[in-house]
């Protein structure tokens, strides 16, 4: 199945509708059934490749740094004691807490790529101007920060050579890299400049904020968009449904962690 | 066509008055040159007609701009678009969309057009401008210049704007970037568009343009006519002012003060050709025009950087620079040219270790790059970057300059003595207490140059330095290099600009797709055509007239 055939909005909607689900439960059986289903379908549908996964790293890390955080610092009734590492001691019932925590922090990262791995930037503003009335001034702002963002990343570059160049004293290891306002000022000076010609250019050619107008490109709402976002919902309910019967469901409110 | 009326048009930017008592009429099938000196308002004239101005919060506007009657207060920008249409300066930052037919299509679609037709309009416009038919689904970031400027020249001609506002569409472009961009503009001049052109690089298309307009530096007009006749009559004041004007007047304008009688007014060099000037006098005019940098014996000279079939990329398999070996001896002027993208700017980074050597060998001053330490090699080698503003550090001008002296550990007295010196030197000095970022374009340039300058380094590499200067800037930019050059300092300077290499730089090397195709003295690359046309650059000026007139 190919992801990138579908709406942009729909895939935001399963989104959401994923994500919403996994803040709501609090049980590691009805989280993991929910991590699994959003892992199977990223395999299934090719989602994954080498820089996708590398930009989850820090999120990862900081699920395992909830995992053993919660393990022996979670503050629940009646604890067990199952191991102990120098001064922390690890909880049968916080490493519970712990595997809910990593786990929706996983799921939150699987969806994430799966929809910005088969969403184009571009169609996704088209798509919310059409199925969610955005603002195309609004819209053509944000399409505009997307082309931006290369030329940050270059002048980054650029403003830490120099400055490296300039401040030739010898230095600490620690004091190396600048301050983050050192790169703030010159960025936001050279961009804000931009956006400023952006402005006018985009005027020039007869746009305002206010108008009706036109689209070359339109993403249209088509039905398996429909059966898709359905197809999620019917999926996460199911999951809760197993699991209320299995007597395994946790919601929000019953959760006593930290 | 359109007529349009500019009435008592009075401009002030943040209480600053950049247009004064405007009166202008003319129709949107004439073709225009505005001249004046930088800061006069000429992109703010171009902004007013379309209606933009007006709409600015710190702009107070006096004054009306009818078109056909109708004041231009009254219209919708939707409808100014299909009047005037705008090619801006900085290619890369008057795009909204990713990709170039969504480029195109927005103009049309602020236009209300029918999608289904849509396609068609824009192969056409495309088309017309030469846009390359294998870069429709390239993403606007990666095109170069002359691609990108191009792209918006077919965005006005989707909608059909009548006339063509171009405010210096080349300023940014290599000459090849350049050729192509005037190349298309002609062709819609053909086609009937009006043209009314901001631009310093007129050489190729002066001929075209019937009408001159010059604004004063308070923002008033100084003369509107014929542009011949205008060159004629109002040559002295033009030159008295300093405003900028093609090469060819300059040339004509001289020889008319030695006393030559001219039969028309020559604003080419074809032009001049016909008016059979006397060698001898033709000779004089230019070698008093263009100063050639003396071509001292390098014998004796000991090379202060050395490569030797280096090669090196951004990723391990790409091979940006291409087996290179170049040799700058101390106290050398040079200036390594290339097109855009040719791999110049890989070279400076290569020599600055910010990016490492896959093979080959670096030495500076006959040791190894890897012997140096950081601090060392940074304190033999300064480096202007192109955007001056990527190295400001600290809030005010005076502090800036200090700031580079501290790293040199003097005491107190010594470095505030240094420091005005230096801001001095550079004419800063009335500005020590201003912010570097508020500084004009040309301050920024001088003092990002200035702050390069404190200790004993060696070599300069300065990266398009003159990029989107004026001309007095670039004189005065210029006149400090050449000092510091004669005080020894090794300057290497990287540029697109022939001319400015003709005037200044005594040693010369020529990159192209990464290897060096011309490493020699500067006046023997001038015989060199094929390497010329080759790397995508333009013989100066001053070649240019000589290879014409024969000598």
């Amino acid at each position: 199945m190919d992801m990138r055939h579908f709406n942009p909005t729909a895939k935001l909607l399963a989104n959401f509708i994923v994500v919403l689900a996994s803040l709501m439960v609090f049980d590691p059986y009805t989280m993991v059934m929910l991590f699994g289903v959003s892992f199977f379908f990223a395999l299934v549908t090719k989602s994954f490749n080498r820089k996708n996964l590398k930009m989850i790293i820090p999120l990862v890390c900081f699920a395992f740094g909830m995992l053993w955080m919660n393990a022996s610092l979670a503050r629940v009734e009646n604890p067990e004691i199952i191991a102990n590492l120098g001064p922390l001691t690890f909880t049968d019932k916080g490493l519970i807490v712990g595997f809910v925590l990593f786990f929706r922090i996983l799921t939150i990262g699987v969806t994430s790529i799966l929809f910005t791995f088969n969403t184009e930037p571009d169609a996704l503003i088209l798509s919310l101007i059409k199925q969610c009335r955005l603002n195309p001034g609004i819209a053509y702002g944000i399409l505009t920060a997307l082309r931006f963002l290369p030329s940050m990343e270059s002048d980054l570059g650029l403003i830490n050579a120099a400055h490296r160049i300039r401040s030739s004293k010898q230095k600490k290891w620690y004091k190396k890299k600048n301050p983050w306002y050192r790169n703030a000022i010159p960025l936001l000076a050279t961009n804000i400049r931009k956006a400023e010609r952006v402005a006018v250019a985009m005027e020039s050619r007869g746009f305002q904020t206010d108008m009706k107008r036109t689209y070359y490109r339109t993403i249209n709402w088509y039905k398996k968009d429909t059966l898709f976002v359905f197809g999620t919902v019917i999926v996460v309910i199911s999951i809760i449904i197993f699991s209320y019967h299995m007597g395994w469901l946790i919601g929000f409110k019953r959760w006593q962690g930290f | 066509m359109a007529i349009i009326d500019v009435r008592n048009l009075s401009v002030k930017i943040n209480e600053k008055t950049v247009l004064e008592d405007i009166n202008i009429k003319f129709n949107t099938q004439e073709r225009i040159l505005i001249l004046g000196e930088s800061g006069s308002g000429k992109s703010t004239l171009l902004l007013s007609l379309m209606g933009i101005i007006q709409r600015f919060d710190n702009a107070d506007v006096t004054g009306d701009i009818l078109v056909d009657g109708i004041s231009v207060n009254d219209m919708q920008l939707s409808d100014t678009a299909r009047i005037f249409g705008i090619v801006f300066q900085n290619p890369e930052s008057q795009f909204c969309s990713l990709y170039p037919k969504d480029e195109v299509a927005f103009g049309l679609e602020n236009q209300c057009i029918d999608p289904d037709i849509m396609p068609e309009i824009i192969n056409k416009a495309m088309e017309d401008f030469d846009f390359p038919k294998e870069k429709v689904n390239q993403l606007i970031n990666t095109l170069s210049g002359g691609e990108q400027q191009r792209l918006a020249l077919s965005s006005i001609s989707a909608i059909d704007s009548q006339m063509l506002l171009l405010d210096e569409p080349t300023a940014n472009l290599d000459p090849k970037g350049r050729r192509q961009v005037v190349k298309s503009a002609k062709k819609a001049g053909h086609k009937g568009k009006g043209l009314m052109v901001v631009e310093h690089n007129l050489e190729n298309w002066i001929l075209f343009l019937d009408r001159l307009i010059v604004i004063d530096r308070d923002g008033g007009i100084l003369c509107d006519g014929d542009i011949r006749e205008m060159f004629y009559k109002h040559g002295e004041m033009l030159r008295e002012k300093g405003i900028w004007c093609p090469h060819s007047l300059k040339i004509y304008w001289e020889l008319k003060d030695r006393g030559h009688i001219f039969d028309g007014v020559p604003c080419s060099i074809e032009e001049l050709k016909k008016e059979k000037i006397p060698q001898t006098l033709l000779k004089k005019v230019i070698a008093n025009n263009y100063k050639t940098p003396d071509k001292t014996a390098d014998i004796g000279k000991r090379p202060i950087l050395e490569l030797e079939k280096l090669s090196a990329g951004y990723t391990k398999d790409q091979r940006i620079l291409k087996e290179i070996d170049l040799t700058v001896n101390e106290g050398d002027f040079f200036a390594l040219v290339g097109g855009n993208g040719s791999g110049k700017s890989t070279l400076s980074k290569v020599i600055l270790r910010l990016l490492d050597i896959s093979s080959g060998s670096l030495s500076i001053s006959g040791k190894k790059m890897s012997a140096y330490k950081e601090r060392e090699l940074y304190d033999l080698i300064g480096y202007v970057f192109q955007n001056p503003e990527h190295q400001f550090l600290e809030d005010t001008v005076w502090s800036e300059v200090a700031y580079s002296i501290d790293q040199l550990y003097l005491d107190e007295k010594n470095r505030n003595e240094k420091v005005n010196s230096l801001l001095k030197a550079f004419h800063l000095d009335n500005y020590a207490t201003n912010n570097p970022f508020s500084l004009s374009g040309g301050q920024k340039r001088r003092l990002s140059v200035a702050t390069m300058l404190v200790g004993d380094r060696k070599i300069l590499i300065l990266d398009e330095p003159t990029f989107g200067q004026d001309e007095k800037n670039t004189v005065m930019l210029m006149k400090k290099l050449t000092e510091l050059n004669q005080q020894g300092m090794t300057i290497f300077m990287i540029t697109h600009d022939l001319d400015l290499v003709d005037s200044y730089a005594n040693r010369i090397a020529v990159m192209s797709q990464g290897e060096i195709l011309y490493n020699g003295d500067t006046e023997g690359l001038w015989n060199e055509n094929e390497i010329i046309r080759k790397s995508g650059l333009d013989l100066p000026y001053r070649v240019k007239l000589m290879n014409e007139v024969n000598f």
